[in-house]
């Protein structure tokens, strides 16, 4: 098995992966983004196509690296590869989308042997633009899948609201984790 | 990618600064840069231990009120002002902690100014939450309307809501917004009181309040009939109007952190004839519904404010770590739900609380001692969390032996993870 050091970030075009990524990553952001063609024109100007990748830099030398998943669906068979080693999955959603309670499917039932294994925060972004669904409804579709991640709502621009999304992570995987 | 924080250094020879420079450029991961001249620098820093070094410092304080003074010393320090102190040796570690820190509070700061002058035109401007408590008694009377602090406050006048995170974006300040109150503003918002022992009644009585004696309890019964009736509710009190619109899941409410927190802090009954906005001392508390063109008063008013989060923080302001009667603290708790919690005042170690519980149902007790923290952390928290109706109460089940907890046990049985995580932790805590 690879190392342990990886975080995950995924959820469909323009949920803010890229962003995120961006918004706690020590270095700026190695990004495969091209203009978007077909699905994702009307949507944003460019996507990305492969993978996104950041680094935290952590005292002794130590580095977690930080991946983002291309959204566009059909580039998910890098997924595996890419989970194998990692502390856990961060799950973007727009709230915007069409359906998002179909993405959140998605997403979880592509990635449910990582989950399962390891352990999954929801950040649900976009909610200034539109509030609804709130996010009571995402927890309640949570329970057919029978977890109960911590679901935030996050704007993938601010730092805090990523960090915070992240420290869930790492407090839903160990509670009992002290800070020091 | 950040760019180099500008430090101009006071108190250190030529030599010296060299020496910070080039462990500014490489252990410093170039987080950092030393400048020349004041002006170009973002904030300062300064050797307390040199011979003239605590003249420098006053007079750089003077001179500069609101800028970061990066202290260095081998005594503890907590010098006035916004200051980060970092003990010598310095190792790269505290540096680069103590860069994330004053950048921090230079946002803050930036923050509190661009918060200032968009209230300006609000009949009631907020006083700038100033930094710390020696900083606002010189630089800040207290807001007019404020209210006392209940006599079991401690006797200093307890510092403005500390913002340590916030959004960044300029947008409806409030909406955005998320706080967290770190031990030491609990401690001086809250105040501080002892662990109780379950066993004994006497304490246990000691922890309940109601908060139908308190503002939250008005509140809470305007909520419900605006729910109930699907349509928007104002509570007029002598101390604030407060509109609840169910709907959009928002409130619009007048005040300050500083105004909310005090009148949290008292039965509600005193905070009649106090507020200066009605010298009338109207005694009645109502509740009506709104008119359409009240609505549309304030349908985009800045003083909009999420439901939850508001909710939420009455119900953490009014508990000041007790519980509301109705719950049984010898019985198991079990969060349902995490709160969103990028967008709530959170209690010292509120994430672990949320984690726990939503994870294995227990008392409150247990679970502060598994955490190994304060029991008024764990009551504030799930005070705030009952509000939002996201706890449920169980039978305690006697534990018939210490069985291995349910959930991802696998972290627990590798020491190197664990302690990857940690570090994680402390590096996201930065942001
Ligand atoms: N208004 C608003 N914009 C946001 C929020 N979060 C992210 N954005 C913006 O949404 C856009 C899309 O973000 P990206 O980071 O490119 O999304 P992505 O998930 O990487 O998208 P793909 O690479 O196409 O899969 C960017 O312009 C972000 O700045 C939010 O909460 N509110
Ligand atoms: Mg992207």
């Amino acid at each position: 098995m690879s190392q342990y050091n990886k975080i995950i970030f995924t959820g469909p075009v323009g949920a803010g992966k890229t962003t995120a990524i961006a918004s706690i990553s020590d270095i700026p952001p190695v990004s495969t983004d091209a203009s978007a063609t077909d699905m994702t024109k009307e949507r944003k100007a460019s996507t990305t196509v492969a993978l996104d990748y950041g680094i935290m830099n952590l005292p002794g030398g130590e580095k977690i690296h930080l991946y983002g998943t291309p959204g566009q669906e059909r580039f998910d068979f890098m997924w595996d590869i890419l989970t194998n080693g990692g502390i856990g999955l961060v799950l973007l959603l727009d709230n915007t989308r069409a359906d998002p309670f179909q993405d959140l499917k998605f997403f979880i039932q592509k990635f449910r042997e990582f989950i399962d294994a390891t352990c999954i925060v929801i950040g649900v972004t976009q909610m200034d633009l539109s509030p609804k669904p709130v996010l009571e409804e995402y927890h309640k579709q949570m329970e057919q899948f029978g977890l109960k991640p911590p679901i935030f709502e996050v704007d993938a621009r601010s730092k805090t609201d990523v960090s915070l999304l992240v420290q869930a992570l790492l407090y839903a995987i160990d509670p009992v984790l002290e800070e020091k | 990618m950040t760019t180099p924080l500008r430090l101009a250094v006071l108190g250190l020879d030529t030599r010296a600064q060299n020496l910070f420079r080039m462990f500014f450029r490489g252990p410093c991961l170039n987080q950092a840069v030393i400048v020349d001249h004041d002006n170009d620098a973002e904030a300062f820093l300064i050797d307390l231990d040199t011979q003239n070094g605590a003249k420098l410092f006053a007079l750089q304080r003077e001179k500069y009120p609101n800028r970061v003074i990066i202290v260095l010393s081998l005594k503890d320090q907590t010098p006035i002002g916004a200051t980060v102190f970092v003990k010598k040796p310095a190792q790269a570690q505290s540096m680069l902690s103590a860069i994330e820190k004053t950048r921090a509070l230079i946002k803050e700061m930036d923050t509190q100014q661009a918060l200032q002058t968009r209230f300006k035109r609000a009949p009631e401007p907020p006083p700038p939450p100033p930094l710390e408590t020696s900083r606002r008694r010189t630089d800040n009377k207290p807001a007019p309307a404020e209210l006392p602090e209940p006599a079991t406050q401690p006797a200093d006048a307890p510092p403005a809501m500390k913002v340590v995170a916030r959004a960044d974006k300029e947008e409806m300040a409030t909406h955005k917004v998320a706080m967290l109150l770190d031990e030491q503003s609990f401690k001086s918002y809250l105040g501080y009181r002892e662990d109780i022992d379950p066993a004994n009644p006497a304490q246990l009585a000691s922890v309940y309040y109601d908060p139908k004696e308190f503002l939250q309890g008005h509140i809470q019964s305007a909520c419900k009939i605006a729910f109930a009736r699907n349509h928007p509710i104002r509570l007029e009190t002598p101390w604030k109007s407060i509109t609840i619109l169910p709907e959009q899941g928002l409130v619009h409410i007048v005040a300050d952190e500083a105004q909310i927190r005090a009148a949290c802090g008292i039965p509600f009954r005193s905070i009649i004839g106090i507020d200066v906005d009605s010298p009338s001392q109207q005694q009645r508390v109502s509740i009506k519904p709104l008119t359409k063109s009240e609505f549309e008063e304030i349908s985009d008013s800045p003083h909009l404010v999420r439901l939850d989060a508001f909710l939420w923080k009455i119900a953490l302001l009014t508990s000041k770590g007790r519980i509301p009667q109705g719950l049984d603290l010898q019985q198991a708790f079990h969060l349902k739900n995490w709160p969103s919690m990028t967008r709530m005042l959170l209690p010292p170690q509120a994430m672990r609380i949320a984690g726990l519980l939503t994870q294995q149902p227990q008392t409150l007790f247990a679970a502060a001692a598994k955490l190994g923290i304060r029991q008024q952390y764990v009551f504030a928290f799930i005070s705030a969390a009952h509000a939002l109706g996201l706890t449920e109460q169980k039978p305690v089940v006697i534990e018939v032996e210490e069985k291995p907890e349910p959930e991802k046990p696998a972290i627990q049985a590798h020491p190197e993870r664990k302690s990857l995580l940690k570090k994680i932790l402390n590096r996201l805590k930065f942001f």
